[in-house]
């Protein structure tokens, strides 16, 4: 048992919690009705066994997190780390769906918006300004302070 | 699709985290807090930028405001569907 123990302080942080994500869901799962977590409806249906279906709804919570913890500095980052963190999947589980309905997750500004005239650096030193972001679509992300999470 | 980040930290600040992140994109130092306050993640004496995802269109229109950005596990998701839904895959 304390050999486990050793093992399990050895994992990293995100791992422990991924993990305890895991058999949390999946003891809450073990019933004959399942509920979806992120939608509310609930699926009586016997196609599934109950453990299918706790590893069918679990897996997309650990991809989250994984996913949460790639991005927490600047997700923020609608990318903090490029790639991993623009995982369409993830969307598919949240409500509503944007892509069956055309539903926006995000909001319609109440009054036109547009770039303002500014002056920015880029990281490299370079200057930025209003016809950098003209031309084709931006994914513009504020966020408070590079490295820090959340 | 160009992807980028603002926020008041100095270009050298960011350019550390770009590189300790390995981050493919750009990432600006909104010198004077214009863009900031005008989506809305900041005012004229704020200290910092919240947490505030905006889609431009081409024409520098904002289309999607995200603002606060309050589920970041599932943030980057839904700005990907939204830009689909708004521009197409």
């Amino acid at each position: 048992m304390s050999g486990l123990y050793e093992k399990w302080r050895g994992l990293p942080h995100g791992v422990l919690i991924a993990a305890s994500l895991f058999v949390c869901a999946a003891a809450c799962q073990t019933g004959s009705s399942t509920t979806d977590r992120t939608s509310g409806r609930t699926d009586t249906g016997t196609a599934t066994t109950p453990s299918e279906d706790a590893a069918a709804s679990t897996a997309p919570d650990a991809q989250q997190f994984a996913d949460a913890s790639e991005v927490r500095d600047a997700s923020t980052s609608t990318t903090d780390s490029g790639s991993t963190s623009m995982d369409a999947s993830v969307a598919k589980d949240a409500e509503p769906s944007s892509t069956d309905s055309g539903v926006l997750f995000g909001e319609r500004p109440s009054s036109p918006l547009s770039v303002p005239t500014f002056m920015a650096q880029n990281s490299d030193g370079s200057s930025r300004s209003q016809s950098d972001l003209i031309g084709q679509p931006t994914v513009l992300w504020f966020f408070p302070f590079a490295g820090t999470p959340g | 699709m160009r992807i980028v980040g603002a926020s008041f930290n100095d270009p050298e600040r960011n350019a550390n985290w770009i590189q300790e992140q390995n981050y493919q994109y750009e990432v600006w130092t909104d010198t004077n807090k214009a863009l900031a306050i005008a989506f809305g993640a900041a005012s004229r004496g704020s200290f910092v930028p919240s947490r505030v995802t905006v889609i431009l269109n081409a024409q520098g229109q904002a289309e999607v405001i995200f603002n606060p950005v309050s589920d970041i596990g599932n943030h980057p998701g839904q700005v990907l569907e939204d830009c689909r839904t708004l521009f197409g895959p």
